[in-house]
């Protein structure tokens, strides 16, 4: 039996050179290859639908070794392609059409689409900020027993306030630290806070944020976020970039 | 192009920094429980963290 | 076929202990979360003064009992407070404190 197949979208760029990518291994184990529409190139592979099909991919999007392998395979592809080129669209994960013909249809469609995102991220990467809230010192337990029950919950009432307060604090200095990093880039996206258990952090995240920046000036940027650290103590800032601009290529067509 | 500055940092997207961006997620988490405590009924709770509150009749108390 | 990435999360050993701790760990994140609510609300209701003082009294102290139960109960499976959570993603944790 033959099994179907369809064609798995990584990415799409301009006048991609197709030597630099053939035989780099896709996601399911396929080979890359390009296909050209107008001056586009979409980087592709093909995919078994046993595999990637619709209903085969409700299964495996809940198996997490399988969303991790695909998704570094994925990115391994995108990361590459963004390597030989300038501007980059890279897709979302598992972005899979009946056919070449079917995607370069698609392709057709979106094709102001497409370029418009080109254009935005033409000779620009992403850059991720994460911060999270230093834990405050916690007094130790030696608190004394309540001398009745009325006084245990007014002691309970003032730490849950004082609790309250210093997150909303600490939420705010974030949502500030953004705003002092917005001029250093071309465009920005908020992201929503990662769970904890991804993470490994006990701390909570208040803010997870994406900054497109010109090429030209990253070193501009790293330096600006550094300068954050000082002014904000209460804060852990995380940086990480230059990366492929994944957050900037959003069509809200799939 | 892929910048290369020395003050870069140019380590690779942690696999969930990879998935905010490759995929769309959400959590939920549900469930019922009524508690009371000294026979007053305070907290009918929904673990999907919408919590409401359940006055009973003071008269019997 | 490559080799399987590393785990996302710590991976729970086929090892009864484990799984007996990591249950445990869930029931008192749960018992903690139901604590930690009833104290909200009897606050709550304190200050909107729909409870006779005796009431309060009565919730207040039943409130601490538990409170020490609790701890008593952490420390006795060797648990700390930041080891009962859950995280809800999006939401945040179960257990804000």
């Amino acid at each position: 039996m033959v099994s179907e197949s369809g064609t798995y979208v990584y990415a799409v760029g301009r006048n991609l050179d197709e030597e630099v990518l053939s035989g780099l291994e896709g996601v399911g184990g396929s080979s890359v290859r390009m296909i050209s529409h107008r001056e586009l190139t979409a980087v592709v592979s093909t995919v078994d639908l046993e595999e990637f099909g619709e209903a085969a991919l409700r299964r495996n999007l809940e198996v997490l070794a399988w969303v991790e392998e695909t998704a570094r395979r994925h990115d391994e592809v995108v990361r590459r392609a963004a390597a030989i080129t300038t501007a980059l669209a890279p897709f979302r994960l598992v972005t899979i059409y009946r056919s070449d013909d079917a995607a370069c249809d698609r392709i057709e469609e979106l094709y102001d689409d497409l370029v418009l995102v080109l254009d935005r991220v033409d000779r620009r990467s992403e850059w991720s900020v994460k911060v999270f809230c230093r834990a405050r010192s916690v007094p130790s337990a030696t608190v004394e027993a309540a001398s009745s029950g009325v006084a245990y919950l007014e002691r309970r009432r003032a730490e849950i306030r004082d609790r309250q307060q210093a997150a909303g604090e600490q939420q705010m200095l974030a949502d500030q630290l953004f705003w002092d990093l917005v001029p250093g880039a071309a465009a920005t996206r908020r992201l929503p806070p990662q769970d904890q258990k991804l993470t490994g952090r006990r701390e909570p995240m208040a803010l997870n944020a994406s900054f497109l920046v010109d090429d030209e000036h990253s070193t501009d940027f790293f330096e600006l976020v550094n300068e954050t650290r000082a002014r904000y103590p209460s804060l852990d800032i995380e940086v990480n970039g230059p990366w492929p601009p994944y957050s900037f290529a959003v069509l809200d067509k799939p | 192009m892929t910048v290369q500055t020395h003050t870069a940092v140019t380590t690779e997207p942690s696999l969930v920094d990879l998935l905010d961006r490759l995929l769309g997620k959400g959590v939920v988490v549900t469930g019922d429980v009524v508690v009371s405590l000294a026979g007053v009924d305070l907290v009918r709770i929904q673990l999907s963290a919408v919590i409401g509150s359940v006055r009973k009749e003071m008269g019997n108390l | 076929m490559t080799e399987p990435l590393l785990p996302l999360t710590d991976r729970i050993e086929a090892n009864a202990d484990t799984v007996e701790r990591e249950l445990l760990k869930l029931v008192l994140t749960i018992v903690e979360l139901v604590r930690q609510l009833m104290e909200r609300q009897a606050i709550r209701r304190m200050d909107e003064g729909d409870l006779s003082t005796a009431q309060v009294e009565e919730l207040g102290l039943g409130l601490m009992r538990l409170e020490d139960a609790m701890t008593a109960l952490r420390e006795q499976f060797g648990l700390s407070a930041s080891d009962l959570n859950i995280d809800l993603g999006p939401l945040g944790s179960l257990l804000p404190e």
